[in-house]
């Protein structure tokens, strides 16, 4: 029989760090608050360095705190991060996703970001090297030694990603992982290159994809998981790993592909993992490295709002590849994990749902992360630590964030 | 071969039917369209990263697979269209065969009010065998402009 309206709101008898107000995951003003006290202040992968090989390439990036970004590769190879925003009428410096400054633009000459607006140059640096028309116009009042872009800290490491922090005071990006990829980095050793890249917008808070890629209870839904991995020895024992900061691993497993009817056979592996094995690390607060021997893929959540969430998918192999073992990690990544594959749709249908279900916040009283089974698999500890560190930099209580307050509708 | 009005229309209409199966989800009707060395992909340009990227490649018997599993997988149940304009039918290479370039606009109507939304759009090249008595589809290629399908899709365009 289902419950009356009384028993649904009645809190669960669980201690408060296994249940979860989804009130966390509709309110706009917490969206607000995690913009801030979380994403201006996190290390976030904003692309891979394979995506500007060149010096003078650029590329774009939409950050969850609300900024755009431009990142560019300088004459000495060093790639620059900085605020995609002319100092002079507040104009967008770049429109396009990626691409070269080598050129001229139309507004201005090679080597620049000219502003299309008014034409402001600045180099790949970000330094402000013409203002036209400087002295007639502004006389000594403006120069352009004081209009640099505004400079993003920016790191280039653990397989070549490439990571931004707006928080000038930020620990190091070695800090922040607090040691979550030393787990892995033997899988990280060699040079990668990006081969796949697509975005999924999905109606729900980025936390909700970042809570389905922190649990593994969910492999109840793939017939690929069951069959690949839930049905076979090794599955049982993965167990959570938690790192200070919110970060978690998933310990590796021999994955039976041969069990799923139109695989093909692995035979190649990936640096440190042999051929069908599965390696996963989850970063706070919404990056997923997760390698299948022979493919990577990894995500990236960038809220935009606190209803929906864009996530960035990107597939890699190792820059040494030869032509046919790339085409291997290409199809063996897309059969799971692209628009088409067994797996990935599967996962944002269930963000999706939970997204729906959640969007009147009056709904669902509580939601449960309770799981206790040693931080084995199925576990839910993975979600827990994530809120742990949620809970320290937004100062709200994930059981109860607004200190029993009642509900709008109550 | 030479393209007559004949040939043209044929082609039309096996590439017309193509779309038919795939959207009632009759795989057997739309694999008895297919040659035993049927290819088909699926590939699309990403400016964001500057690449080509193939997002699903099968043969016959790996399409087969994919699609005898189907029932076993959760998946996105609101239906999808598959309409196509024909733009041009040439001879490949003096065999008995053509190759087709057709415009492809895939809607995806919801179950719950039934609202159309443009799902995608692209361009299918189709290699098609006209020897036998049926034309027989050889290879499809679905080039997508769109990159943004949303949660994804089981069933190939």
């Amino acid at each position: 029989m289902a419950r009356t309206a009384e028993e649904w709101r009645k809190r669960p008898e669980l201690d408060s760090n296994l249940i979860v107000d989804p009130r966390i995951y509709t309110d706009p003003e917490i969206f607000r608050e995690e913009q801030e006290c979380i994403f201006d202040k996190s290390w976030l992968v904003a692309c891979h360095e394979s995506e500007m090989p060149e010096p003078y390439d650029f590329r774009t990036y939409q950050h969850p705190g609300g900024h755009n970004i431009i990142l560019v590769r300088d004459e000495n190879n060093n790639i620059n991060a900085m605020l995609n925003i002319c100092p002079h009428r507040g104009n967008l410096l770049i429109y396009e996703p990626s691409g070269s400054i080598k050129g001229a633009s139309p507004s201005g000459g090679p080597k620049r970001i000219t502003c299309l607006f008014h034409a402001w140059a600045f180099d790949a640096t970000g330094e402000c090297v013409d203002i036209p028309r400087c002295a007639e116009g502004y006389q000594d009042r403006v120069k352009k030694e004081d209009y640099g872009l505004r400079g993003v800290k920016v790191e280039v490491g653990y397989g070549g990603f490439v990571w931004v922090n707006m928080d000038e005071n930020a620990p190091t990006l070695k800090e922040w992982l607090g040691g979550s990829l030393d787990a892995i980095d033997d899988t990280l050793t060699e040079p990668l290159e990006v081969f796949h890249y697509h975005r999924a917008v999905i109606d729900g808070n980025f936390k909700m994809w970042h809570d389905t890629n922190s649990e593994f209870y969910h492999d109840y839904m793939h017939y690929h998981n069951r069959i690949t991995g839930m049905m076979h020895p090794g599955y049982w024992d993965r167990e959570y790993r938690t790192f200070e900061g919110g970060h978690a691993q998933v310990t590796d497993m021999q994955l039976k592909y041969e069990s799923f009817k139109g695989h093909e056979k692995r035979e190649l592996g990936w640096p440190g993992l042999a051929p069908g094995r599965w390696a996963l690390v989850d970063l706070f607060p919404g990056i997923t490295f997760n390698i299948r021997a022979p493919s990577m893929r990894l995500d990236t959540a960038i809220p935009l709002g606190h209803n929906k969430v864009l996530v960035e998918f990107r597939g890699l192999g190792l820059k040494s590849d030869t032509p046919e073992e790339r085409a291997i990690r290409i199809r063996d990544h897309n059969s799971i994990w692209g628009p088409f594959g067994r797996n990935l749709p599967e996962d944002l249908l269930g963000t999706y749902g939970q997204g729906r279900a959640l969007s009147d916040p009056t709904d669902a009283p509580y939601v449960l992360h309770a799981r206790l089974e040693g931080n084995k698999i199925h576990d839910e500890v993975g979600m827990r630590h994530f809120l742990e560190r949620w809970q320290e930099l937004v100062g709200r209580d994930p059981s109860d964030p607004y200190h029993n307050q009642p509900r709008a509708a109550e | 071969m030479k393209v007559t009005y004949e040939v043209e229309k044929a082609a039309r209409e096996m590439i017309s039917a193509s779309c038919d199966t795939m959207d009632q989800e009759d795989f057997g009707a739309y694999l008895a369209l297919c040659a035993p060395e049927f290819q088909y992909a699926i590939r699309v340009y990403s400016p964001e990263i500057r690449r080509d990227m193939t997002w699903l490649e099968k043969d016959y018997e790996h399409m087969k697979t994919l699609l005898d599993l189907l029932p076993k997988q959760n998946r996105d149940r609101n239906p999808i269209k598959r309409h196509i304009s024909v733009r041009e039918v040439t001879s490949t290479n003096g065999k008995e065969e053509v190759t087709v370039r057709s415009d492809l606009q895939v809607y995806r109507v919801l179950l719950d009010g039934g609202e159309a939304q443009v799902f995608a759009i692209g361009k299918y090249t189709d290699r098609i065998d006209m020897s036998g008595d049926e034309p027989k589809l050889l290879e499809r290629e679905v080039r997508l402009d769109s990159r943004s399908l949303g949660a994804g899709y089981h069933i190939p365009f």
